[in-house]
């Protein structure tokens, strides 16, 4: 029986005909504005040799007249107009709702021609392999000699293999029947039952990839995909000249992302995430090294535009699941092993090519081409060199891991809990507070769900991976003077500043994160003041420079903004440090005598810094809370080595930068200042003031010359460094433009001399690169801490760390400089302990305590910690203990001789360079206290002196959940919980709720006079979750803005709205 | 833009070089002392006003019937507030005896003169098992007012320390042995427990003994090498190195079971943990002129000057200072004796001496003169009273001890032994002491000031009430001078603790004689930690 398809109009020439032999096709045609080709491809189709064929064109709401045009060129064909385009996938399902008893759906664009015998050779072919989806081989239209695809292989994240080299010559080397992952999807025969079982195309893939949805999800079925080469179709591909070039790539961006997460089961839905996550991830350092911005958006806008319909997501998964007979196990046996993506990006890199269809041929010739390129290749081959330098020097650390020193705590086995640290109204470090949380830790939270719980390798990345990150900014930096070769100066004098390494070798990771991101911020800033050649003469090196002007101070506020408030994430005095960055800058503009766009940069820079202040609400507001010292911001920091000025502006802050190889940089950076001329001396200058402003803060901050906390050196040095470096870029741009005007003389051979530097200030990086760990100790304090847990079995408690603020792995408060003390729970710092905010309220009682002891007002010490839950007293006075490290950084010889005169504090055996003591009066964080226990109710630290508390149980052992435990209580017993007092604290007793008390005038307590199954929780207030909520979404509204101004930037005197 | 260049070149680089010439031209950073000497470390100090609470660490003394040296801690509250002490009494005994000694010298293992011989020693416990925790005491200290703990009423033990933990500050507490026929000796407590102590002086000759109390009130074991000084060189006993004294504990060890010396030094270096060290020194009389006994704490920190107030020599009185050098380096220090009346007396010369490291040097004022011609003036004239300065000429910190002995033809009987104070202070504390028809008591003050003179007053604490002395307000002491004072002219109490208050820095030393029977005991008071002054070692 023909299939009729009712909604059709009929052909006029309808006739009855004989009843076929053969299975019946409908060959569904979806016309879109089809071009001048169209009464040809008609012209083919109709024109088949197959015996039971139909035609059904479908008009996806074309402009044109296409009915007239398919009655002119196949009379017998039906056609069938939509009333909107909703793409080819969802307009060739109409074939569902119209036609039935079809055997086949043929499959076409409007712009194939298939040869006489094409739907013949297929039919044959499906009936014969058993196959339910059947493809041509596609050849050119003009050229049918030329390939273009047959048929293609997927890699496991859906990037596509090509079988054939697109353009190749077809020899009939590739005519053997063959399987495929996916069929060419301008024409496919696809058998009628399998397509109405999977739902026919995915509806939500509007255009692009709809055909690799459709193999994917019939292999999922069950069924088997193959390619018939003998059927030829010859295709105009006139898709992606109609919707361009960008449209095209990025539409196959988020349809590949749809298809990978709608077409896996969970666990493979979750590998392939990460796979796909690292592959963009490295797409979007690729796109910023090669300047490929859009590139970068589309992964972008992938993630975005699929996050934004889950629903029809899990709408889809849901209907993948309904008819899967395949496990994810055996449609991936038929993929291709590795990653075809990271084989594109590495041959597109260097050969420029951005297309998927790239073969490796014309890869090849590309990469030759572009080498013969001078700059391009001495590119090339400085980045090939930092590479390796930054993999060899970095080895240990990628793979052993990233010691948890200084800055850089561990963040836990679980991206769960630091969420739920952030969504908490409660902060644990020191004895607690009802504040804010951090940002960070929501956002390493969200990385570590996004990294599969590796939370391991997200904190490697997020340490080590900021060298590469820097100098690839820095690298971008100089990007719009137009000249490579001052991008190649100054990312190899960033590079070559010690100050990174030393950062990473002391444990600073504030520092490195704003080290990695300085470049980008100072070329914000520079655009921000639109002065040459950053704004006014000359355009980006991917962005036309009216563009950018576009753009205007909002999105440049925008922009830094949300760049300062992800580095304020990590390090809060990021926010100041821009402002001063700007001023370094705008005061270079005065000594340079061009005060041009210094308003608009401070104004830029102070927009910018109240937007981070802004997207970090409410956890900003801490700082500025009443009784909130400036340390809270800055970090106490100060240690109790200084370097003097010689030494800073060596860098020499750790390991390296030591004379006279250390000068090097110094001398490079002069350069411009000296044969500079125009805007090169006024960017000269301006980086110099940048540089010395950077230099002056640090020098005042080893004197402790200023009344104020500054931050840690490292952080401090960090905008000299990009402030020499962008000297030195501009140094070699002056040689390039200003030097030919001077006639031969000493100005040649500064700028040899110059150049040399340069490469002389590498050779200690290469040196310090031979370690594989730059320096950083092989261990750390947590390690040989281990034992404090393993003591402590199930036992609450804290640990109150004193040391050098250099000293210490984690963030803590400021007793003197460099002396500060900070607390864990348990043994090893986490994330929680680094941001640990003011010591304003209960948590200043533990410096008091100190104090007290200190100034020789008590030799019992433990017992005024007791209350405080503190058993163990660690004074770390290295960065970490023996062997892992030699270097100093001692606490004052008062303190170590008051710890250990104290009566209650045991030392404890531990490594060389660690100190620790048990505390022996120690109470348990969660304590069960007799109710005959007279516990005073205020008398502040003091107050426990005279208390002995030390053979109190532990109670409530059993951990229910973040801040919420449980277990059996005695009648008569005072509930002590060694943290600072709060109404969000509740304890229930066989249900019934107890009253709050106020134990020592600080702390949280509960007298319970029936015993029973008691539970202890902290109530998160329901305004913290709204709060939560809001500040996540002003986040996302400012991504949003900022992608979509990148990816639709207005048109020539468009206004944005 | 030829001259904007030239003038943002000198800017910059005048910021750089200005800012190392500013760095370059800074004088350049100044070493701390070496001795960092404090108050309350140095010597013991009472802690000042308004202060938490208090600690005092009692180590040496006999807690049993019969004991030699029968133990009592004596607290002194100067203040107008009642006081609270807990009192925790550590326990222990005195280390067995070594071997047998062969040729007359006990256990010595190695000898040297100059430098001491490294010697892996086995770790030596003194104790085989922590001694059971005593249940902690508490005593009121009414205001105004002293209070008495005998430790053998608490525990019966040969040897026993105290903690005593006071709820506030200014209370000074001292202890003091009796024993059977050889006297009674006052010392203050220690307010620190250090990693290193010196006696400069000792004897463990036949008839003496030298017993240093090694108190260990924390709670972990320290470890201790003793090493002996004598006049042939430094000597390191096996049994006295890797000594292990056991958390919370005391115990003795009597160095005269090791070597027999007139006179030796010992230098405790704790190798982990810190200790409180005194010394109970005894003499039977067969060596005279020794005999009575001594107690007093071992010097925590060296310093560049000691002073002592009292100094007298005299027909059957001895008069020694011994300095010892616990450095590394040579020290060059000057013994200077200041006469009273000066211009009748005259100002003797100083005594230099020139100690090698971990060595001692010995000035006996009472021979200085032996071979003088008969009607030739002396440099130290009999009955002249006297104060002694021992002071560092060349940086390096030393300890000093005057040694007093005195015998018939002289009515006072005993030897006193007494560190002399590296500190001054306005205002002393003297918990101890007392006069009645058997003993007499002297107050000696010297004013440390070189230009100013001193004016002080001494009051007691009499029935809870703070009593002004007659006859011993607004009294001056001229510059670097010294006073006298007996108190049994201005009071006939037999419990005299004692404040003294002076308008400027002044050194404090107390003398305890009995009267018709050995006892001499003559110790430093013990300072407020106010206004505390380290004097410089050379006069300005």
């Amino acid at each position: 029986m023909e299939p009729h398809p009712p909604g059709a109009e009929a052909p006029d020439d309808a006739s009855l005909a004989p009843p076929p032999t053969v299975p019946a096709v409908v060959a569904v045609v979806v016309a879109r504005d089809p071009g001048p080709w169209f009464e040809e491809a008609l012209s083919a189709v109709a024109g088949q040799d197959y015996p039971n064929l139909s035609i059904l064109v479908i008009d996806a709401h074309s402009a044109g007249e296409v009915k007239r045009r398919v009655s002119a060129a196949a009379p017998g064909a039906f056609v069938r107009r939509l009333d909107e385009d909703p793409g080819f996938g969802a307009a060739a399902n109409e074939v569902l709702e119209v036609v039935d008893g079809a055997a086949f759906y043929l499959f076409c664009h409007d712009d194939v021609a298939p040869a006489p015998d094409a739907v013949r050779v297929m039919v044959e072919e499906a009936y014969r392999s058993n196959a339910a989806v059947v493809g041509p081989k596609l050849v050119a239209w003009d050229d049918p000699r030329r390939l273009l695809q047959v048929g293609q292989g997927m890699d496991h994240a859906g990037y596509g293999v090509p079988v054939v080299e697109r353009g190749e010559l077809d020899q009939s080397q590739h005519d053997a029947v063959r399987d495929v992952f996916t069929v060419p999807g301008p024409c496919m025969l696809v058998r009628t039952d399998l397509f109405g079982e999977v739902g026919g195309f995915d509806e939500g893939i509007s255009d692009f990839l709809d055909d690799v949805s459709l193999c994917w999800r019939a292999q999922i079925a069950g069924a088997r995909v193959i390619v018939a080469p003998d059927a030829r179709v010859r295709h105009q591909d006139s898709l992606a000249q109609r919707f361009g070039y960008d449209a095209r790539r990025r539409l196959q961006a988020r349809h590949r992302l749809r298809i990978v997460l709608s077409c896996y089961r969970p666990i493979g839905v979750m590998r392939a995430v990460v796979q796909t996550l690292v592959l963009n991830v490295a797409e979007v350092l690729y796109g910023l090294v090669a300047g490929r911005r859009k590139r970068v958006g589309d992964v972008v806008f992938a993630w975005t535009w699929n996050l934004r319909r889950v629903s029809q997501l899990h709408a889809a998964r849901r209907q993948v699941q309904s008819f899967r007979r395949a496990r994810d196990r055996e449609v991936r046996s038929s993929m291709s092993k590795g990653s075809a993506r990271l084989n594109q990006l590495l041959r597109g890199q260097l050969g420029g090519g951005d297309d998927r269809f790239t073969g490796l041929a014309r890869s090849g010739r590309d990469v030759a081409g572009v080498l013969r390129s001078g700059t391009l290749r001495a590119s090339a081959t400085v980045w090939a060199v930092v590479a390796i330098v930054y993999l060899a020097g970095s080895r240990h650390l990628l793979t052993r891991g990233v010691p948890a020193v200084g800055e850089m705590v561990g963040l836990g086995s679980s991206p769960l809990d630091l969420i739920r640290s952030y969504t908490s109204g409660w902060r644990t470090a020191g004895l607690g507070a009802e504040a804010p949380a951090p940002t960070a830790f929501g956002l390493l939270g969200v990385l570590g769900v996004a990294s599969a719980s590796a939370m391991g390798v997200l904190r490697t990345v997020l340490t080590v991976g900021m060298l590469p990150l820097g100098a690839l900014f820095a690298y971008r930096l100089p990007g719009p003077t137009g000249s490579r070769w001052a991008q190649i100066a100054c990312l190899l004098t960033y590079i070559s500043i010690p100050l990174p390494y030393n950062a990473l070798a002391n444990g600073r990771w504030g520092a490195l994160v704003l080290y990695a991101v300085a470049p980008l911020i100072v070329g914000m800033l520079a655009r921000a003041s639109r002065v040459a050649p950053f704004g006014s003469d000359t355009g980006g090196d991917d962005e036309p420079l009216e563009q950018r002007a576009r753009r205007g101070w909002t999105g440049n506020v925008l922009a830094l903004g949300l760049t300062t408030a992800l580095v304020a994430t990590i390090l809060p005095v990021a926010v100041p440090v821009l402002v001063v960055m700007a001023l370094g800058l705008s005061l270079g503009g005065i000594l340079a005598l061009n005060t041009r766009g210094t308003v608009r940069m401070i104004g830029t820079a102070l927009g910018a810094a109240v937007l981070a202040i802004g997207l970090h609400l409410p956890w900003s507001l801490d700082f500025f809370a009443p009784g909130t010292t400036l340390s809270a911001l800055t970090g106490a920091s100060r240690s109790a080595q200084p370097s003097d000025l010689a030494a800073l502006l060596r860098f020499e802050v750790g390991p390296l930068g030591s004379a006279p190889i250390g000068w090097s940089v110094l001398v490079a950076a002069v350069l411009p200042l000296l044969i500079g001329r125009g805007e090169r001396h006024t960017w000269a200058v301006r980086a110099w003031a940048l540089a010395l402003v950077s230099f002056g803060a640090a020098w005042a901050a080893q004197r402790g010359t200023l009344p104020v906390a500054l931050p840690p050196v490292e952080v401090l040095l960090v905008p000299a460094a990009i402030g020499l470096a962008l000297a030195a870029a501009m140094g070699v741009r002056a040689f390039q433009v200003d030097l030919p005007g001077y006639r031969f003389g000493w100005r040649q051979i500064a700028s040899g001399l110059a150049a040399a530097a340069v490469v002389v200030g590498l050779i200690p990086v290469l040196g310090a690169s031979f370690d594989g760990r730059w320096s950083l100790p092989a261990g750390d304090h947590a390690r040989a801490l281990a034992f404090i847990d393993t003591e402590n079995d199930e036992l609450p408690f804290r640990v109150l760390w004193l040391g050098d603020p250099a000293a210490l792995p984690l963030g803590g408060w400021e007793l003197e400089p460099g002396l500060a003390y900070g607390t864990t729970d348990a043994g090893a710092p986490r994330p929680e302990n680094l941001w640990v905010g003011s010591d304003d309220g209960p948590t200043g009682l533990l410096g008091e305590a100190v104090d007290l002891a200190r100034r020789g007002q008590t030799a019992r010490l433990g017992r005024l910690l007791a209350p405080m839950g503190v058993r163990y007293v660690v004074v770390p006075e290295r960065l970490a203990p023996a062997p892992f490290t030699s270097a100093p950084l001692p606490v004052p010889g008062a303190l170590s001789a008051t710890l250990a005169a104290q009566l209650d504090l045991e030392p404890i055996d531990a490594f060389e360079g660690l100190t620790v003591f048990r505390n022996q009066a120690f109470l348990p964080v969660r304590a069960g206290l007799p109710a005959s226990a007279d516990v005073p109710t205020d008398g502040g630290v003091a107050a426990a002196l005279g208390l002995d508390l030390s053979s109190t149980p532990a109670v409530l052992p059993d951990e229910d959940g973040h801040l919420r435990w449980s277990g059996p209580v005695d009648d008569g017993t005072t509930v002590l919980l060694s943290a600072a007092h709060s109404d969000g604290w509740e304890l229930e007793v066989d249900g019934e709720q107890i009253e709050l008390a106020e134990p020592f005038g600080w702390s949280t307590g509960f007298e319970v006079a029936d015993g029973g199954e008691a539970s202890l929780g902290f109530r998160t207030p329901s305004s913290r979750y709204a709060i939560v909520g809001l500040q996540a979404l002003a986040w996302l509204v400012v991504v949003r803005i900022l992608v979509r101004r990148q990816l639709n930037p207005p048109g020539p005197g468009e206004k944005r709205t | 833009m030829r001259s904007s260049r030239l003038t943002s070149f000198v800017l910059l680089a005048g910021a750089v070089t200005g800012g190392l010439v500013l760095e370059a031209a800074e004088d350049p950073v100044t070493t701390p002392g070496a001795t960092g000497v404090e108050a309350g470390v140095a010597i013991p100090a009472a802690t000042p006003p308004g202060t938490l609470s208090s600690t005092w660490y009692c180590a040496g003394g006999t807690a049993t019937e019969g004991g030699f040296a029968d133990h009592e801690l004596l607290l002194a509250n100067p203040t107008a507030e009642d006081r609270t002490a807990t009192v925790t009494v550590l326990t222990g005994d005195i280390a067995p005896s070594p071997s047998p000694p062969e040729e007359g010298i006990v256990g010595e293992t190695t000898t040297t003169v100059a430098e001491p011989t490294t010697t892996t020693a086995p770790v030596v416990t003194t104790t085989t098992t922590i001694p059971p925790p005593i249940e902690p005491l508490v005593v009121d200290i009414p205001a105004h007012s002293r209070t008495e703990v005998a430790l053998r009423e608490i525990v019966d033990a040969p040897l026993a320390g105290a903690i005593v933990e006071v709820d506030g500050g200014e209370v000074a507490v001292e202890h003091q042995v009796t024993g059977d026929g050889l006297g009674r000796a006052t010392a203050p407590c220690s307010t620190t427990a250090a990693r290193e102590w010196t006696f400069p002086w000792g004897v463990t000759a036949r008839g003496a003994r030298e017993l240093l109390v090694f108190m260990n009130p924390f709670p972990d074991d320290a470890t201790i090498d003793i090493a002996l000084a004598t006049d042939e060189g430094t000597r390191q006993v096996l049994r006295l190195q890797n000594l292990v004294v056991r958390a919370r504990s005391v115990v003795g060890i009597n160095l005269a079971e090791d070597t027999r010396r007139d006179q030796v030094s010992a230098q405790i270096l704790v190798g982990s943990g810190r200790l409180v060290v005194d010394r109970i020194q005894t003499f039977d009389g067969t060596i005279p002129p020794y005999e009575g006994m001594t107690l007093g704490l071992g010097a925590p920190t060296p310093a560049e000057t000691w002073t002592f107030p009292d100094g007298q020599i005299d027909e059957g009185v001895t008069e020694q200072v011994v300095v010892y050098n616990p450095s590394e380096a040579v020290a060059e220090v000057e013994v200077e004796v200041r006469l009273d009346e000066p211009d009748v007396n005259g100002v003797p010369e100083p005594f230099e001496l020139t100690i090698p490291p971990q060595q001692f040097s010995l000035v006996d004022l009472s021979e200085v003169d032996a071979g003088l011609a008969e009607g030739e003036p002396k440099r130290i004239p009999n009955g002249v009273a006297h104060s002694l300065i021992v002071r560092s000429l060349n940086g390096v910190p030393v300890t000093a001890e005057r040694i007093v002995t005195s015998s018939a033809p002289s009515a006072e009987l005993g030897v006193s032994a007494t560190l002399g104070s590296p500190v001054a202070a306005p205002t002393w504390l003297l918990p101890g002491g007392g006069v009645s028809a058997e003993r007499e008591e002297y107050l000696t003050l010297f004013n440390a000031s070189p230009d100013d003179t001193a004016r002080f007053g001494v009051s007691a604490l009499i029935d809870g009430e703070s009593v002004a002395l007659d006859g011993l307000q607004d009294l001056e002491i001229p510059p670097g001078g010294r006073r006298s004072i007996r108190l049994s002219d201005h009071s006939d109490a037999e419990e005299l603790p004692l404040v003294v208050e002076a308008d400027g820095p002044v050194v404090v030393e107390r003398g305890l004689y009995r009267i018709g029977g050995r006892g001499i005991s003559q110790s430093m008071g013990i300072p407020l930690a106010v206004d505390v002054i380290v004097p410089e070692p050379v006069e300005g």
